[in-house]
């Protein structure tokens, strides 16, 4: 049964968990930097300050995270490589400032936020962040994202686990690294995108024939 | 280590938290929460 539901109201449905996770990341981000400011002895406003400094750095350097995350997409689910991943978010974290102890944990548990609420804003299809495109789709033109497009997603996270596989075998992606370095750098990542793209469409085809097939019999 | 103990209890709070903020607005929105896979969130109200 399809419950009817206005396009607004899906979009914000869409948003409320990744919203949920970035707030409790901000909550623990305050307690995280807000402890280490205050275990350095500072003076109160300057710790408050130093606090609010450092929350504001992470989420401009979230941003840029995320940002390149979205360029680093394709190529990572075809080639296993440049995905930051909750690494990446982890470094910013304990870039800014080295504390230690229980307060480790908290930093821990932050990143955890920030890894769910961001992973699930990219566009793809499965996550949120292609409901929040296909909501903005719908309110635009009045349709419904078709249900083959969202069905990409399977296909794309199938073929990302069956390369991910191939990649662990392959040492390290040393034999695909080798010869991605070779491209030049300024148009390393284009190309690259262009050739997941390629390799992904190819898939897709590939599927559509054999569903015809299916249909047939 | 520590860090480490943070993120394994982390993602799964963080994954319940998540689909506790889905299903909260789709309550507000009439959809029961109940008829709903636990974690295949909102995808099913309409691009499934």
């Amino acid at each position: 049964m399809r419950h009817e539901i206005r396009w607004s109201q899906n979009l914000l449905i869409y948003l409320a968990g990744p919203v949920v996770n970035l707030a409790a990341g901000l909550v623990l981000a305050a307690g995280y930097f807000g402890y280490t400011a205050w275990r350095s002895d500072l003076p109160l406003g300057t710790a408050v300050l130093r606090t609010l400094t450092s929350i504001s750095l992470l989420l401009e350097r979230l941003v840029g995270l995320f940002s390149s995350v979205l360029v680093e997409f394709i190529p990572s689910l075809v080639l296993g490589a440049g995905f930051h991943g909750p690494w990446g978010i982890h470094d910013l974290v304990q870039g800014m400032q080295n504390p230690a102890g229980f307060i480790d944990v908290i930093g821990g548990l932050l990143t955890a936020q920030l890894v769910v609420g961001l992973f699930n804003l990219i566009p793809f299809p499965g996550l949120d962040g292609f409901g929040v495109i296909g909501c903005l789709y719908e309110g635009i033109t009045g349709r419904v994202v078709p249900r083959s497009v969202s069905a990409l997603g399977q296909d794309m996270i199938l073929f990302g686990l069956l390369i991910g596989t191939l990649c662990l075998f392959l040492g390290r992606n040393q034999a695909i690294y080798s010869e991605v370095i070779r491209i030049p750098e300024n148009r390393r990542l284009a190309t690259l995108n262009v050739f997941g793209l390629l390799v992904l469409s190819s898939v897709i085809a590939l599927r559509a024939l054999l569903q015809r097939d299916l249909n047939r019999k | 280590m520590g860090w480490l103990i943070g993120l394994v209890l982390g993602l799964p709070a963080a994954l319940i938290l998540h689909e506790l903020g889905h299903w909260w607005l789709m309550e507000e929105a009439g959809f029961s929460p109940a008829r709903v896979r636990l974690f295949s969130g909102p995808a099913t109200l309409k691009f499934k």
